[in-house]
């Protein structure tokens, strides 16, 4: 009796999994192995077109190609501009909104709000913001007296990058806000409340306590930037598409624009292959870092 | 509230600084779209002299936005529901270890967390176009809910494995089979969880770009995202039906914003905890 009731929960239990292994393998691990075996395929994309093994060339093309370095380049200083400005700045909002002042859920709102626009509308939105002629950016530099700067910076070589990190900053900042608030929150108040009798400052509070008590939250920021940035491609490709030229090319939109623009198929899979284990040995290794580093705390 | 120190000043001076930089571009988006094309530009602030609803016009009649607003609508409903069914029966298998090899299929759900989804862009595409699933609604609700499985899974299975096993227990010496629990009783009680990883699932699929944007060719498919980018390049005599397509295309978003503001944030920075 009791025999064939763990049977027939078993296979109860086989049925509940079975949907979700199916639509997972199928949309998830299926196409995960296919990019690995299709990255030692030559393609063109066309399904009546043969494949044609080439072996590891596809990743020596890549390795070769100087927009790979570019995209290299750019992704470290998507990476710099996390700690340089994203950082800073959503640690300052968090302590904003653990200040339960008046206007308080305004505030934590107005920073957050980024977080759920599309990114498509953010590009669209930003691009009127730096339209040469007469947009709100340019009418605000020429009020600076600095009319003599084109504010076109998402059509320029140098700049485009910086303009996209920023824009990049913007919306994020209030995502990894919430990550420093939540950890803020976990400090116990008596800490701040012995501090204060003590006599800390609001300063000495923040830079010995409030501080090294976020360790956690470091971590997961650190993990969150360098995974974001290495897989980073809407922002790019939406404010950019990689250009002017290839100055602002991540490896996301080299892998889109290869596959899409130049049918160079098995460039694209090599790439998709190569973010697929950047980000996973990155993830890994990081997880593992912190791990021992807490531990030794 | 203490004594008003020039640091202090200072510092809300720089909070409120913050605020005006993140709310400006909707400022200056939601102005423009009530603005005819000559009062546009060379202003930061000024409101419009009279409101040119016709830029509304626009976008619905030209732009035809709503259309898209409401495929983004049906592709993210359609694949929380797929999801929410999916992932539920599947973090109550895990979490109770009804089958062997439930420590596997945990890993094996969660490996997905772990990896960038247009890395597999190019097979999706090839598998959609070889089925002839490309610009129909069904296959795309599948596959986003695919995509946002680990997602959800993740999220949702840390809340029923908080549930307490008394209660199966009981429902199980009633005479209740396994369906009967999952939908019956956990459903009901991980509601907030599953709610959560829901609302996080929907944001994603509405503001979802690169998938939308190879898989969806006609017009009368495409989503917020995908004719949004498509305004980049098409040439218009006027800017303002632009702004109201924009306006139009994240008010929705907004408004689920501040409806769940909590639930939201609250999955945002779960779902940021995966390490």
């Amino acid at each position: 009796m009791a025999g064939s009731k763990i049977k027939k929960q078993k296979i109860e239990g086989m049925l509940l999994s079975l949907p979700a292994l199916l639509l997972y393998s199928f949309i998830f691990i299926y196409p995960l192995i296919t990019v690995f075996r299709l990255s030692l395929y030559k393609w063109n994309g066309i399904p009546s077109s043969p494949l044609q093994y080439v072996g590891l060339n596809n990743y020596m093309a890549l390795l070769r190609d100087p927009r790979f370095l570019i995209a290299l380049k750019n992704v470290g200083i998507f990476i710099l501009s996390g700690v340089l400005l994203i950082l800073p700045v959503s640690l300052f909002l968090a302590t904003v909104i653990q200040s339960k002042s008046r206007g308080n859920r305004f505030l934590r709102t107005s920073y957050f709000m980024p977080q759920v626009i599309s990114r498509t509308a953010i590009a669209l939105m930003w691009y009127f913001l730096l339209y040469p002629e007469g947009g709100p950016v340019s009418t605000l530099f020429d009020a600076l007296g600095l009319q003599h700067i084109d504010v076109n910076f998402l059509g320029n070589k140098t700049w485009a990058i910086y303009a996209i990190t920023v824009i990049n900053a913007w919306t994020y900042a209030g995502f990894n806000m919430l990550i420093f608030s939540a950890g803020i929150t976990g400090i116990p108040q008596q800490v701040y409340e012995a501090a204060i009798v003590d006599g800390a400052n609001s300063q000495q509070r923040l830079r010995y306590i409030t501080i090294p008590l976020l360790k956690s939250s470091f971590q997961i920021f650190i993990l969150n930037c360098i995974i974001g940035s290495i897989t980073t491609f809407e922002m790019v490709y939406v404010t950019t598409g990689g250009g002017p030229g290839n100055a602002s090319e991540v490896f996301g939109t080299l892998l889109y624009k290869n596959a899409f623009t130049y049918n160079n198929y098995g460039y694209s899979n090599a790439m998709g292959v190569f973010l697929i284990v950047t980000s996973f040995l990155a993830s890994a290794c990081l997880t593992s870092l912190f791990a021992r580093s807490n531990k030794e705390d | 509230m203490g004594k008003w120190t020039i640091g202090k000043c200072v510092y809300w001076l720089l909070a409120l600084i913050f605020c005006f930089v993140f709310l400006y571009p909707v400022y200056f988006t939601i102005i423009s779209s009530f603005k005819n094309n000559n009062e546009i530009w060379n202003t930061m602030f000024a409101l419009p002299s009279s409101i040119e609803w016709g830029n509304y016009v626009s976008a619905i009649f030209d732009v035809q936005i709503l259309r898209a607003v409401l495929n983004s609508f049906v592709f993210s409903a359609g694949a929380c529901i797929v999801v929410v069914i999916f992932v539920t029966m599947a973090a109550y298998v895990v979490a109770r270890k009804l089958i062997r090899g439930t420590t596997f299929l945990r890993l094996y759900y969660l490996l997905g967390l772990m990896i960038p989804p247009y890395a597999m862009l190019i097979p999706v595409v090839t598998m959609f176009t070889e089925f002839g699933m490309r610009d129909k609604y069904l296959p795309m609700i599948f596959l986003y809910a695919g995509i946002n499985f680990p997602m959800s899974f993740y999220i949702i299975t840390g809340f029923i494995a908080g549930i307490s096993r008394e209660l199966d227990e009981a429902a199980i010496v009633d005479g209740a089979n396994t369906f009967q629990i999952v939908f019956g009783i956990i459903f009901p009680i991980a509601k907030p969880g599953i709610f959560t990883g829901a609302i996080m699932a929907f944001l994603t699929v509405y503001n979802e770009l690169v998938f939308a944007n190879t898989l969806l060719s006609t017009k009368a498919m495409k989503t917020i995202s995908v004719r949004l980018l498509g305004l980049q390049g098409e040439r218009f005599t006027s800017y303002g039906p632009m702004f109201a397509s924009i306006v139009m295309s994240i008010i929705p978003i907004m408004i689920i914003y501040l409806l769940f503001q909590e639930k939201i944030e609250g999955g945002a920075v779960a779902g940021a905890i995966k390490g």
